[in-house]
């Protein structure tokens, strides 16, 4: 068994989930390698450790502050999920000066929308949405602005897929 | 809310009663509750944060390593997941689902701090139920004092460790050996391959171990 080889056995090993005959094979390759015989040791070592780690909680004001910052109905998703898309659409470096002139042309049609001949509960989402993209607006504007060497806000989502909400 | 109280117990969260429940079984419960929350039922979902609380804080805690800042991210995560209720659609477990989001917060977390410059190291100990933490600290008198050096560095070591590597890979192995979920679960909470789960996890693992000093090693 060659040492690449190992490396692929390892994390099933240290979770002691190797069939007898791999776990064999590798503990031959550990008599004869040094190096592996020791990242073994030292990843079972870790394992351990880390599942021994004690276990936070939250504080007992948890619940109450929580409380006091929940909205009174979960309907905002579908404006802030558009919102956040194009929040992220315009993260992308090359589009940042472009993206801050659009973001402010938006903020101002939102600011509008309010005067539109809208009622009652779509009035209020809308509501609900501006304020919190008008938000955003702000901030991104004062992230363009402010920092010049904007670091790249989406390769780390993109590392991670990319949320859909 | 006296409502949510008579729910909380009904619904099994009561902590004797939850350890004892199948994970398909708390996964149903959720489930249920969160039908309940999108009928705009507030106490279902006070209910649901009351089971989920504690472990989604000690992820997020583990993530960005600073115990206040954990719990206004564990808010944040269920903020979040209120208002965005109505786009879980059960393709995978609530808990899966709040992992997601406090993963995405801890990582743009992580982003904005790099952005202002390195992080002080802070390695405070969590809050625990029982006090736990503190008590670990104080050794014990019939072992060995070296072997008790040694423990308390490897606990430096590996917290130090995770401070210091980057999001996507700490997300991993915290996931899977502290929190643990299975793989499967891990690569809906990240929308990563299983395989990249698993290289992933070889991958801080071994960052971590290759941290380790020999006598750490040797004492154990
Ligand atoms: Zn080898």
């Amino acid at each position: 068994m060659f040492c690449r080889q190992v490396k692929r056995l390892l994390n099933d090993y240290v979770d002691a989930r190797l069939d007898a005959s791999r776990k064999q094979r590798l503990e031959e390759h550990f008599a004869s390698c040094e190096a592996c015989r020791q990242l073994s040791a030292k990843m079972r070592l870790l394992r351990n450790e880390l599942q021994s780690l004690p276990h936070a909680s939250t504080s007992d004001q948890f619940l109450r502050r929580l409380q006091a910052e929940l909205p009174s109905s979960p309907k905002v998703g579908f404006w802030q999920h558009l919102a956040e898309s194009w929040i992220r659409l315009t993260g992308v470096p090359t589009v940042r000066w472009s993206a801050a002139g659009l973001g402010i042309a938006v903020l101002v049609i939102l600011m509008a929308l309010p005067h539109l001949p809208w009622k009652g509960e779509r009035e209020q989402e809308v509501r609900l949405a501006q304020s919190s993209f008008a938000m955003e607006c702000v901030e991104q504007h004062a992230t363009y602005t402010n920092d010049q060497t904007m670091p790249d806000t989406i390769t780390l989502a993109q590392d991670l897929k990319e949320p859909v909400f | 809310m006296a409502g949510a109280t008579v729910s909380t117990m009904d619904m099994g969260a009561g902590v004797g009663v939850t350890t004892l429940r199948s994970a398909t079984e708390m996964e149903d419960i959720d489930l249920i509750l969160v039908g309940r929350c999108k009928r705009n039922d507030s106490g279902a979902f006070e209910i649901l944060v009351h089971r989920h609380k504690n472990r989604l804080y000690n992820f997020v805690y583990r993530m960005i390593n600073n115990a206040e800042d954990a719990e206004d991210v564990t808010q944040e995560v269920f903020l979040r997941a209120f208002t965005r209720l109505q786009l879980f659609r059960g393709e995978c477990a609530f808990q899966t689902w709040l992992y997601r989001i406090a993963t995405n917060l801890c990582v743009d977390r992580s982003r904005k701090i790099k952005r202002q410059g390195p992080p002080p190291l802070s390695l405070d100990e969590p809050r625990d139920d029982e006090g736990e933490g503190n008590v670990r600290e104080i050794p014990d008198e019939r072992s060995d004092p070296f072997q008790e050096f040694a423990r308390q560095e490897l606990r430096r070591s590996v917290q130090q460790g995770l401070a210091r590597m980057s999001p996507k890979l700490r997300a991993v192995v915290v996931l899977y050996d502290i929190q643990g979920l299975s793989y499967e679960e891990i690569a809906q909470a990240l929308r990563i391959p299983v395989g990249t789960v698993k290289s992933r996890l070889f991958n801080a693992r071994a960052e971590l171990a290759r941290k380790l000093k020999p006598y750490v090693v040797a004492a154990q």
